[in-house]
């Protein structure tokens, strides 16, 4: 029976996540690697959803996890680790994407969109998606990445956007809305 | 196309979200009219769920670890700190509102009661009234309509003999202080009369503000004129008082008490 315990919370990701936690704050740096390993594609994809262009994504996850590295001393294990991750996520990329509209131009970032693309796991796989994306504004991108690719609840939304269930619904619901129509548009 | 409603609206997402077909027909069935939005929400929702990168395929870069290191962990004492430091400023906060409120608040009476003023020769005089009327000083109008009487001076009036009544400004009892509170004594009132009773004009003051007048016998008998502009009714009733020859006492709840306290000056 506590054989079986044991076993269920050890595979448990969010007891895994604490472990590591604290392997790291007692030094082990090994254990922030595990993290980062375990959490970079989920974290990837979020920024992606939010910053749409691929080739800057990978700079604003380096400085998401550089963010977590800094920081998982204060993590005070209210949440997941999973949603304390993406709320930097979340305010790191949108405020990454805001640095990046004073660094260029958008052409410049249009035509970087359509150059790049090396690999199409990494990039959005259909360009009226990408395109109707790309339309709506920042924290949009982000709750309906949360939602629909990251498939998390409507309270874990909430805790990775820092505000309550409700508002997070309510933010679900205008930017779903204002998703179709821009797709809509999109699809003639 | 008309507005969705908002629990209509609400259940296409849901349907949409799930994705199940039988859901949705069922949905289109039932509401036929909305057949086209629904599909529109079911494609935009499945389209975007598919356009999600794939996650496994995403290459995970080595960390490049940052030249500074984890940051010091937030200290417990520091949170103490903190949160005394909110704790002395809401109880300062709290002392400020308590000052002002007591900084604001009306003047408390003297301490001595009516009782002891009633029977001290040696005390003050009644101070003039703070207010002036207008025009012409109804108190010169009716001592040149008093019958025969020397010019009285309006001091003298006040000056309260022996055994006589207290003066208005110390009716004010600090075991009552629901008097003190008593709005409508300092209700402006704009008054004019030509030769009335005095009587009748203080009535009449009283009425205009909403007071009760409760006039004690022996008032005295006399035709006067007054006219007075936007003044607070006390102040009116007090400066009659001085002149005519009364006393003026708040009794809370609106009512005042008028009681003739004629100096042997004014006896004709």
């Amino acid at each position: 029976m506590v054989s079986r315990i044991l076993n269920e919370s050890a595979r448990s990701p969010y007891d895994a996540d604490l472990m590591l936690v604290d392997r790291f704050l007692a030094g082990d740096e090994s254990a922030f690697t595990r993290i980062y390993e375990d959490y970079y594609p989920r974290v990837f994809a979020l920024a992606r959803g939010i910053l749409i262009d691929s080739d800057e994504t990978e700079d604003a996850v380096q400085e998401v996890f550089t963010q977590i590295y800094r920081n998982l001393v204060r993590f005070d294990r209210r949440s997941k680790l999973s949603t304390w991750i993406f709320r930097i996520t979340v305010n790191r990329t949108i405020q990454y994407g805001r640095t990046l509209k004073f660094k260029r131009r958008q052409v410049e970032l249009e035509q970087a969109a359509h150059q790049a693309a090396p690999d199409a796991a990494l990039s959005i796989a259909d360009p009226r998606i990408a395109s109707a994306m790309r339309k709506l504004v920042a924290s949009d991108r982000a709750v309906l990445t949360l939602y629909y690719w990251q498939e998390l609840s409507l309270a874990e939304i909430g805790q990775s956007l820092g505000c309550n269930e409700n508002a997070a619904k309510t933010r679900l619901f205008r930017a779903r809305d204002r998703f179709k129509k821009l797709y809509e548009a999109e699809l003639g | 196309m008309s507005r969705i409603p908002q629990a209509l609206d609400e259940l296409m997402w849901l349907l949409a979200d799930q994705e199940s077909p039988e859901a949705i027909d069922s949905f289109i069935q039932r509401y036929p009219h909305l057949r086209r939005e629904m599909t529109r929400r079911a494609l935009a929702v499945k389209d975007l769920r598919q356009s999600r990168p794939q996650e496994d395929r995403i290459p995970v870069p080595a960390f490049r670890k940052p030249t500074s290191g984890p940051l010091p962990a937030p200290l417990k004492s520091f949170r103490l700190q903190t949160a005394s430091l909110f704790v002395g400023a809401a109880g300062l906060v709290f002392a400020a509102f308590v000052a002002v409120r007591i900084g604001l608040a009306p003047a408390e009476p003297a301490s001595e009661s009516a009782a002891a003023v009633l029977g001290s020769p040696e005390s003050a005089p009644m101070p003039a009234p703070m207010g002036t009327p207008m025009t012409k000083n109804s108190a010169d109008l009716a001592q040149a309509d008093r019958t025969g009487n020397a010019k009285a001076e309006p001091e003298a009036a006040t000056a309260p003999a022996e055994g006589a009544t207290p003066s208005p400004m110390d009716a004010r009892s600090p075991e009552n202080p629901a008097k003190n509170l008593d709005l409508r004594t300092a209700r402006k009132v704009t008054i004019r009369m030509e030769q009335a009773d005095l009587e009748d004009a203080v009535r009449l003051v009283c009425a205009s503000a909403g007071l009760e007048a409760q006039i004690a016998p022996g008032m005295p008998q006399f035709k006067i004129n007054l006219e007075y502009r936007e003044t607070p009714a006390l102040e009116i009733l007090r400066e009659m008082g001085a002149n005519f020859g009364f006393s003026v006492f708040e009794q809370g709840q609106g009512v005042v008490l008028i009681v003739p306290a004629v100096d042997s000056r004014f006896d004709p």
